[in-house]
């Protein structure tokens, strides 16, 4: 069976599928990561029922997204994967939530977007038909620029994510833009994708670390 | 952007409680300037107008310190940081200064330019420079917050 970590928001949720059934809990809202994510997975294990050794494959959302979440996350999910001899395979946050906008029958011009904090967003934006397709790689952007960006397209868009919550005035007021109120990336909705995705090393995806590193290399020090 | 004369250590304490009364949770002041420039001594004034009552040293070790403050802004916390030692940049993203503030807290961080791109557009920069006891004090606040009126003459 496959087991699902989403710690990318504030939020932590777990997931489990075998067979032909799925399950998923939130175990917290307010960022308490640490505290909830191991005995939350217990629980839902106990409750299915299973042991850790029934795991065949863990799936994790390396982000992008909250920092103090997805480093406990990806540990935990990298740990237990070690501990089970289970795969590991990574699924990003942006793309959990633009399939969840094509599960709920949005198509077309899809932008995921998770909040960045600090004023800004991680967003990236997908069209979404047949198959959820990148367009473009993930990017942090302030909500004003994002918003400025599709205010000139004349075409539907449809903003998806945690993002679109705290940002909904922003983006809302992007002409034929429509935002899909989705809190938390979906466990349920990881496994879907990371079941047909290789196993492969997992590492939290910061998105500000590119830049960041850049930042810190041409300086010098006195 | 203007700049703040500070002809002594007492005038650049004064300076920090002057920004400490426009601070409010959640934000990130950086602070640029040479080794000497009076960041340090500025973060004494900053933490005095929280109300912090403990010493504030040079966190230069320990790279952050948390304080506790009590003022009536909802500012529980001083994290005053010094990122003059670090020597990568995932150590200062394992601070995630940027969001242990956003609940109630406020992060001050010499040298904070080394770990720019993880502040983000909204945060208060104070940029020191110095001829020889003078320090020059130009504050960069946030965009969307009121102006910082009578910073600076
Ligand atoms: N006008 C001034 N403002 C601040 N510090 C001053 C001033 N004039 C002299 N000094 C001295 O400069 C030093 C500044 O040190 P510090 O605040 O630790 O610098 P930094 O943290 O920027 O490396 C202190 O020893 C202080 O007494
Ligand atoms: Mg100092």
């Amino acid at each position: 069976m496959i087991l699902s970590i989403e710690t990318a928001t504030t939020a932590c949720a777990a997931g489990l599928a075998g067979g032909q059934r799925s399950v998923e809990a939130l175990l917290a809202s307010d960022r308490r990561h640490v505290e909830v994510l191991v005995p939350g997975i217990q629980g839902l294990l106990a409750a299915w029922p299973a042991t850790l050794r029934d795991v065949s494959r863990i799936v994790v959302d390396y982000g992008p997204g909250l920092f103090t979440g997805l480093r406990v996350g990806v540990a935990t999910a990298r740990a237990l994967a070690e501990a089970t001899g289970a795969e590991l395979v990574g699924v990003t946050s942006l793309e959990v939530y633009a399939t969840q906008a094509a599960a709920r029958g949005v198509t077309g011009a899809v932008v995921a977007v998770v909040d960045g904090r600090r004023g800004e967003l991680f967003a990236q934006p997908f069209a979404l038909g047949d198959e959820v397709e990148a367009l473009d790689a993930p990017r942090v952007v302030t909500p004003r620029d994002l918003a400025e960006h599709w205010a000139g397209g004349a075409s539907p868009v449809t903003f998806v994510g945690d993002g679109a919550i705290r940002y909904a005035r922003d983006l809302g007021a992007v002409p034929a833009a429509t935002c899909l109120l989705v809190p938390w990336p979906s466990p349920v909705t990881a496994m879907a994708i990371g079941a047909r995705r290789e196993a492969a090393p997992v590492h939290p995806l910061y998105l500000r670390e590119a830049d960041a590193v850049a930042n810190f290399a041409t300086r010098s020090r006195p | 952007m203007s700049a703040r004369r500070c002809a002594r250590p007492e005038d650049t304490v004064a300076a920090g409680r002057a920004l400490a009364a426009w601070l409010a949770p959640g934000d990130v002041v950086v602070l640029t300037g040479a080794l000497g420039a009076g960041k340090t001594v500025f973060a004494t004034g900053v933490a005095a107008g929280l109300g912090v009552r403990e010493r504030v040293t040079s966190p230069t070790f320990t790279l952050v310190r948390p304080h506790a403050c009590a003022n009536d802004r909802g500012i529980a916390t001083l994290y005053h940081a010094d990122l003059y030692r670090v020597e990568s940049l995932d150590e200062v993203a394992d601070l995630a200064l940027g969001e242990l503030v956003e609940e109630s807290a406020v992060a001050l961080i010499e040298w904070g330019e080394r770990g720019d791109a993880l502040w983000g557009p909204v945060h208060w920069e104070v940029r020191f420079t110095l001829d020889d006891e003078v320090r020059e004090l130009a504050l960069v606040v946030p965009p969307g917050r009121a102006p910082a009126t009578g910073w600076a003459p």
